[in-house]
């Protein structure tokens, strides 16, 4: 009973602090001007919670460069297993490919998504993208491509010595960021407003899709 | 003896000694109700605001209202302990003293028993968690009624035998006397923290955002825009200061790649017309002059442990204060 009870506590404390890092992020984001602070995220709750924050923000283009949509942090490992803070961004992402890519403001190609694997083309976040992919009105504002090894090992020695770590990162709207530099914790680095990291990172995605592999047709299949 | 004589020679002080006992908690009080609402000068708002934040990767939180510190908050629950104390000890001899010499009134034991309940559950709320606003303003209601009470409506309660007087002026004398040590120390530990936080939270804040920039163009460009915008005295300092230091910032190796002449000459220019003696000038430019120049995403690696030794090092103090919590994943 007793430890019902300190459980139950625990949860209370874990949502309170959620709620409260929830707070912090979109206080930073509804800044005026939006706040330029470099901050740094963990843990996948944390990170769940940013990314969500970051899409919802989003107006006009976003740029993504991850494993292959991997559905642990998005819809849980056994797809709908997502549940508390770690929804937050299923919710956002689901939100933004089934409603607000219609709007206007996304232009032709104004997402980017460029992976490392196809090892999840057929699970739950990719369904999204092949919905809009079929969509004739929509599909031109989206495009999705394989990076090749030689543009992923560039990536990987631009953003640090190590080559062995697998970043991943995404640009939102050319201003806001986030850099994942140990994506085994979901350790990263972000802001809602800095061009000039966000230029830094644009120029290595460029690069790399540029010279990537288009995969529309495997997914649509 | 001879400080108690010369305080019974003022045969009023025990009436006057718990009006301004009671009058200096009320106001104690309701400057605790201020703070809780946030009606706080400028200057201590100004430490609230820049505390906020979190270091995820290090498992950091900026604490959410630092404007009083942990140990700040448990010596005010302390003296809101031994104010309500003393607040029970004061009403309480004066209902006892009533009953032994004057025989009182029904109303007045009633009066007395209440008073006694209020405070002992005072002291309880008082010792479990921080101070709940609503029980302090009864407190003060109650206070201030009791004090008409015993003072205007029933003034011959305070009238005692010499021994008695004796007791209770030795005895009100000591409380007042321990009340305003603690309130002298938590008086000056305010001053202190409220000077060093906004110093400490601004020195961290920046080093931080300095070395999360890629490169040392962006440093220097987000070092300039500070020294030009000039809105704290606090951060034009510690710009100032980053600018002096070569040992973090700008030994990076170098890529080749040039500077913009523009905001290194921006910078010089800033540093030229501050106030600084011209020794310092020149150190702080011969150090612009001569590091490498490196403007290259290669820094991004490094950024994660520079800023976990800086942020290591500002936390250890801010710990201490309270300032910054440990988040538990």
């Amino acid at each position: 009973m007793a430890e019902n009870k300190k459980s139950a506590e625990l949860i209370k404390d874990s949502e309170k602090a959620l709620k409260l890092y929830q707070n912090y992020l979109d206080g930073l984001a509804q800044k005026n001007p939006v706040s330029s602070e470099i901050f740094s995220n963990k843990g996948i709750d944390h990170a769940s919670i940013l990314m969500a924050t970051l899409l919802a923000n989003t107006d006009h283009s976003m740029d993504m460069y991850c494993q292959g949509l991997r559905p642990g942090i998005l819809c849980g490992e056994q797809e709908g297993d997502n549940t508390g803070a770690e929804g937050a961004y299923w919710y956002e992402f689901k939100k933004f490919f089934q409603e607000r890519i219609q709007s206007d403001d996304f232009t032709n190609d104004s997402i980017r998504i460029l992976i490392q694997k196809k090892n999840w083309i057929k699970n739950a976040p990719f369904r999204l993208i092949r919905e809009v992919l079929a969509n004739p009105d929509l599909s031109k504002k989206i495009q999705v491509r394989i990076i090749s090894d030689e543009a992923r090992t560039s990536i990987e020695k631009a953003l640090g010595e190590d080559s062995d770590v697998n970043y991943n990162f995404s640009i939102y709207d050319g201003k806001a960021f986030r850099l994942e530099y140990e994506p085994d914790n979901y350790r990263a680095l972000g802001s809602f407003n800095s061009p000039s990291w966000c230029s830094l990172l644009l120029k290595l995605f460029d690069n790399a899709f540029n010279t990537a592999t288009d995969i529309k047709g495997e997914i649509l299949q | 003896m001879i400080f108690c004589d010369i305080f019974l020679k003022f045969e009023y002080l025990p009436t006057f000694v718990p009006l301004i006992q009671l009058l200096v908690g009320s106001v104690f009080m309701a400057n605790f109700i201020a703070n809780k609402n946030g009606l706080l000068p400028e200057t201590i708002q100004l430490g609230q605001i820049q505390a906020e934040g979190w270091d995820d990767a290090l498992g950091y939180r900026l604490a959410e209202e630092p404007v009083f510190s942990n140990d700040f908050r448990l010596l005010q629950t302390r003296t809101m302990f031994v104010l309500a104390l003393y607040g029970c000890f004061t009403l309480f001899y004066c209902s006892i003293f009533r009953c032994c010499y004057r025989p009182s009134p029904f109303g007045m034991a009633v009066l007395s028993f209440i008073v006694l309940v209020f405070q002992l559950y005072s002291i309880i709320i008082l010792g479990k968690n921080r101070p709940n606003k609503t029980y302090i303003q009864i407190f003060i209601i109650i206070s201030i009624v009791l004090f008409f009470l015993f003072i205007v409506l029933f003034p011959d309660i305070f009238v005692f035998s010499e021994k008695c007087n004796y007791i209770i002026t030795i005895a009100t004398n000591i409380c007042v006397l321990f009340n305003m040590i603690i309130w002298s120390g938590l008086y000056i530990k305010k001053e202190i923290l409220l000077k060093r936080v906004p110093l400490l939270i601004n020195n961290l804040k920046l080093d931080i955002q300095i070395a999360s920039l890629p490169g040392v163009e962006p440093r220097l460009q987000y070092i300039a825009s500070i020294l030009e915008s000039e809105n704290s005295n606090i951060l034009y300092q510690k710009a100032i200061d980053t600018l002096k230091r070569d040992d973090l910032y700008f030994t990076k190796s170098s890529t080749g790649q040039t500077f913009d002449n523009h905001l290194i000459e921006r910078i010089k220019d800033i540093i030229n017309s501050s106030d600084f003696n011209q020794t310092d000038k020149a150190k702080i430019i011969a150090t612009i002059n001569e590091h490498p120049q490196v403007n290259t995403p290669q820094s991004f690696i490094s950024i994660p442990q520079e800023r976990e030794t800086i942020f290591k090092e500002s936390s250890k103090r801010l710990i201490e204060l309270g300032f910054i919590e440990k988040v538990s994943k």
